[in-house]
């Protein structure tokens, strides 16, 4: 990867990949810490990845590697901050925004925000492999060969993540609603 | 809550942006980057730059660290030194262009602070001149015991070995001596054999089988038996080996290093000193690296199935040609209530059925994971915390051997250590820093890296065994039916993925059957078609089909192999040999098929008899095992109303025409698109069902609209006119969904009701296919949020 396409990563997908790394760590500013190793390591290494397609197609690729990249330093790094702080319930306190469908009613916002806070909390609970996978199919929209491939971890281990992923997904906000 | 895809895409969504002085940094790093080269970014501190992250020292500490370790790492892959994850013979190594870079992210530590032993025999390592690979090259010897395939080394080509062939047997033979066996063993047997002929690798052939080398260690022969080699052959005491030139020649077949004959011919001093100590260490290695490494089995033969769960053995735990340790592979054993992992007499895991986690563990043993099957059992993966040995007592053990009830044994040197360690984090660590560690639990000075030890304990366990095991569901629930594993299938190892295209049931990568549930009307089309089974209606004018995908029986008797087939779980290999075809017929028709007189037929182009026999008796045999195996949560059946196998016996005539119509097509077609729009302030006064009504009424021709998946859009192929009326947007941009989804079913029942005969299939289809677009883009729930 040039320096060029690098530049070109930045601005068509490191608002993608910092907004995982947010999801990832829980926090706005682990968030960024995380976001700031990632790119760094991928800048230290960008002769060595080569873009697999042209233009957008390239570029989307690099970006499934940083995401892949931040999802192992995310580890390391959360192996070596055992105290690490954990993320609140509150979107507020964590420094996520929301992104409300338009044009709704105020209490049509007011019904989709506590949706979406509901959602991102059943999210939170999950253990981070599941949570992981949960990102980056429906944050990164990764297809299944995509996370396998950006976990290193077979294609049928990310199905059944996923699938149960969403059984716990489903029980909680289930419960949530009763 | 109704929680759909849409939904949980949307939550998602955000505007979060780095900060400007991230943005800035990173620009920076760039920058700085493209100016001093690789080199010498290492040096580039980050703290010139500044990173305006909270946590401050650490992170620019780490940044640092991190950049220094990445290069390192990505010098050694870029060099090729031989790394933990260096290819080799039996290890292809990772593929794809992201691997060497992604591999080193996650080694990283690894390498940098542990050295793999034995690198200077590595295959790779040209210098040393006296190693052979065991790459494989066209003319090369293979013999085969089994699925097993025994490559020639060239240091034994040259040299003249043979290999005599036995039934349960391979043995190489070198001047009347024995040089190794590599034979069949029931896969209860402990790795075990004696100094003088050891066990230097086990594979597994399938579930009760293992095969298992054995080398005949000349070098310690020569040892100790004054420097004379003695063979029988046939139970004559046949040549006595004592020239110096003799054992040089045995010497260089059994450690591939040639050994220096003047030395040799002081026969005493030779046995005396390290020269032959280290002759017996080269035999080991030249075991290892050359002989182990020319024995491949069927990838196959590394997963075991049994009735819960499917286990495939990580990397680290198979017979690893190449690479000291391990030593030699695990040893599978099936036990009463599950599988347990070896490895030369200790129990590395068991997975097995049994009751949940209990809340305290003891420290030696490990509840890596556990899972739920539909039946409620509990499959649970146990490990053994060697590691808590090591580091507590310096020694591992005791050794498990059923054989030998009484002495059980502990490993205790320091290779022994590492070799264990290996298997149990998948790491090599260091002689030096084992002798340092073990044993010193309680040493506080020590305590970092006691937990170094065991956290690559747990991480190895939690992430590289655990995802191993795929514990199988013998049914698969979901809001609209269940689905209940046929016996046959389940006890072949079918196995569920559900994706967005419904419920697959796969098996070698191929999909057996596909469930799916589509709105009722979908039956109509697929009545007739070859890869329709079953349907059930349900409510909302849907249904559960049930589609059968035998295009494999298809390709038998039309090629005489099966193709290979885009599946859930990615391509599948295409399969030719009869064993396979065979395998795979059982599956789609529960009958052991002749192969070879399907295969005949097919090519002598006769193969009609034998085309009509596949398809009935797979036919049959979805009618009678997978069908009854789907249960439907509502109302009834609807094949018991249409009979999808019997045309005839349609509930109405119209439909029974519908699917023998020709295509509809008109012959007075407008010629200008503008000729077919709607005038807005009429189209937005029609009622949902009038627009469709007006649709209805719209010239169509033989090329439908379609349906274009990736971009979630209806576009329309073929026809410039559909692509440009009016009418079909305004439909699609209409915002009461639901309320269009039962006008176009309503309409549907109109038209073959009312249009009768003449009704148009395609755009019947179009409908159709329309309904599930609007059904898929609103509030289709998630498949699998259940």
């Amino acid at each position: 990867m040039t320096q060029r396409e690098m530049e070109r990563l930045l601005a068509r997908f490191g608002q993608d990949i910092f907004a995982f790394c947010c999801y990832l760590t829980g926090r706005r500013d682990t968030g960024e810490e995380l976001y700031q190793d990632t790119m760094l390591k991928t800048i230290e290494r960008m002769e060595q990845i080569e873009l697999r397609g042209e233009d957008d197609e390239g570029l989307l690729h690099a970006r499934n590697y940083c995401l892949g990249v931040a999802v192992r330093l995310n580890k390391s790094l959360a192996r070596k901050e055992i105290r690490r702080m954990h993320p609140s319930l509150d979107d507020e306190e964590n420094g996520f925004d929301y992104v409300i469908s338009d044009p709704l009613t105020p209490e049509q916002r007011l019904i989709e925000q506590q949706e979406i806070q509901s959602i991102r909390n059943a999210v939170r609970s999950l253990s981070e492999k599941y949570r992981e996978v949960v990102y980056l199919y429906y944050y990164a929209e990764q297809s299944v060969k995509e996370i396998a491939e950006t976990l290193h971890i077979p294609q049928g281990t990310v199905k059944s993540r996923m699938n149960y992923a969403k059984k716990v997904l489903a029980r909680l906000l289930r419960e949530e609603s009763l | 809550m109704i929680i759909t895809e849409n939904k949980m895409k949307k939550a998602f969504r955000t505007n979060m942006k780095p900060s400007s002085e991230t943005e800035h940094l990173l620009l920076e790093a760039l920058n700085q980057r493209a100016e001093e080269g690789e080199n010498k970014i290492i040096h580039t501190s980050t703290a010139e730059i500044g990173r305006p992250s909270e946590r401050g020292g650490r992170g620019l500490v780490f940044g640092l660290l991190l950049m220094a370790a990445a290069s390192v790492v990505v010098a050694l892959v870029i060099k090729g030194i031989p790394s933990l994850h260096a290819p080799s013979a039996g290890n292809p190594g990772p593929k794809g262009e992201w691997e060497p870079v992604a591999e080193a992210l996650v080694t990283e530590e690894t390498d940098l602070t542990m050295q793999a032993p034995y690198t200077t025999a590595a295959p790779e390592n040209e210098a040393e001149g006296t190693k052979e690979t065991a790459g494989v090259e066209d003319d090369q010897e293979r013999y085969e015991l089994g699925d097993l395939t025994f490559t020639m080394p060239e240091i034994w080509k040259t040299k003249g070995v043979e290999i005599v062939q036995e039934e349960h047997e391979l043995k190489a033979m070198y001047r009347g001596l024995q040089l190794c066996s590599i034979g069949k063993y029931p896969s209860k047997s402990l790795v075990g054999g004696d100094p003088l002929n050891y066990c230097a690798g086990v594979w597994y052939l399938d579930n009760e089988t293992t095969a298992m080398l054995f080398v005949h260690n000349w070098p310690m022969k020569i040892q100790q038996g004054s420097a004379a080699v003695t063979y029988e052959a046939e139970g004559i005491v046949g040549t006595e080996y004592t020239e110096a030139e003799d054992l040089a020649d045995i010497l260089y077949v059994t450690t591939g290093k040639e050994y220096d004959i003047e030395e040799l011919t002081k026969q005493d001093e030779f046995i005396s000193n390290e020269y032959a100590a280290e002759a017996v260490t080269d035999g080991r290695e030249f075991a290892s690296q050359v002989i182990a490494p020319a024995i491949s089995v069927d990838e196959e033969a590394y997963t075991f199935r049994t009735e819960y769960y499917t286990f495939t053995l990580p990397e680290p735990w198979r017979a690893s040609p190449g690479n000291i340790p391990p030593l030699c592979g695990v040893n599978v054993v099936t036990e009463d209530n599950g599988l347990s992992i070896m490895y030369r007499g200790l129990r590395l895991c068991s997975i097995f059925i049994g009751d949940e986690p209990a809340a305290d563990e003891c420290l030696s043993t490990y509840t890596a994971a556990g899972w739920r099957t539909e039946k409620g059992e509990h499959v649970m993966l146990q490990a053994e915390n060697w590691a808590q040995n090591i580091l507590a007592r310096g020694i591992v053990g005791p050794v498990y051997d059923e054989n030998q009830s009484s002495d059980s044994f502990y490993y205790n040197s320091d290779y022994d250590l590492q070799d264990i360690l290996y298997m149990i984090t998948g790491r090599i660590w260091n002689i030096e820093e084992i002798s340092e560690f073990k044993g010193q639990a309680e040493n506080p000075d020590m305590s970092e890296v006691v937990l170094e030890v065991q956290h690559a304990f747990t991480d190895f366990i939690t992430r590289q065994v655990v995802p191993m095991i795929d514990v199988q569901m013998s049914s698969y629930e979901t809001d609209e039916y269940t689905f209940q594993m046929p016996e046959l299938w389940k006890e072949k190892g079918a196995s569920f993925v559900m994706d967005p295209n419904g419920l697959h049931v796969v098996y070698r990568g191929l999909t057996l059957c596909l469930i799916r549930v589509e709105p009722a009307a979908q039956v109509c089309f697929y009545a007739a078609n070859n890869d329709f089974a079953d349907a059930w209606e349900i409510e909302a004018a849907n249904a559960v089909i049930l589609y059968e995908n035998i295009t494999p029986v298809f390709d038998v008797w039309s090629d005489g192999w099966i193709h290979s087939d885009i599946s859930p779980t990615g391509p599948a290999a295409a399969f030719t040999s009869d064993e396979d075809i065979a395998d795979i017929l059982y599956m789609y028709t529960g009958q052991e098929i002749d192969v070879e007189q399907v295969k005949e037929q097919a090519e002598a182009a006769s193969g009609t008899e034998i085309q009509t026999f596949l398809t009935n008796a797979a036919s049959e045999f979805f009618k009678t095992s997978v069908s009854p195996a789907v249960s439907v949560k509502t109302t009834e059946n609807f094949s018991t109303k249409y009979k999808p196998y019997d045309p005839n016996a349609l509930k109405s005539g119209y439909l029974r025409d519908l699917l023998n119509a020709e295509p509809y097509s008109y012959t007075d077609l407008p010629d200008a698109a503008a000729d077919c729009q709607i005038p807005e302030e009429d189209l937005h006064a029609l009622t949902d069902e009038e627009l469709i009504l007006t649709l209805l009424d719209y010239p169509y021709d033989d090329e439908i609209p379609r349906l274009n998946t990736s971009s979630n859009a209806v576009r329309y192929w073929g026809d410039y006119r559909v692509q440009a009326f009016n009418g079909f947007r305004e439909l699609t941009e209409r915002e009461d969904r639901d309320g269009i989804t039962a006008a176009l079913s309503r309409c549907i029942d109109y038209i073959v009701t009312e249009y009768g005969y003449i009704a148009p299939r395609n755009l019947l289809d179009y409908l159709v296919r329309l309904i599930s677009y609007l059904k898929g883009s609103m509030d289709v729930p998630l498949p699998l949020l259940r």
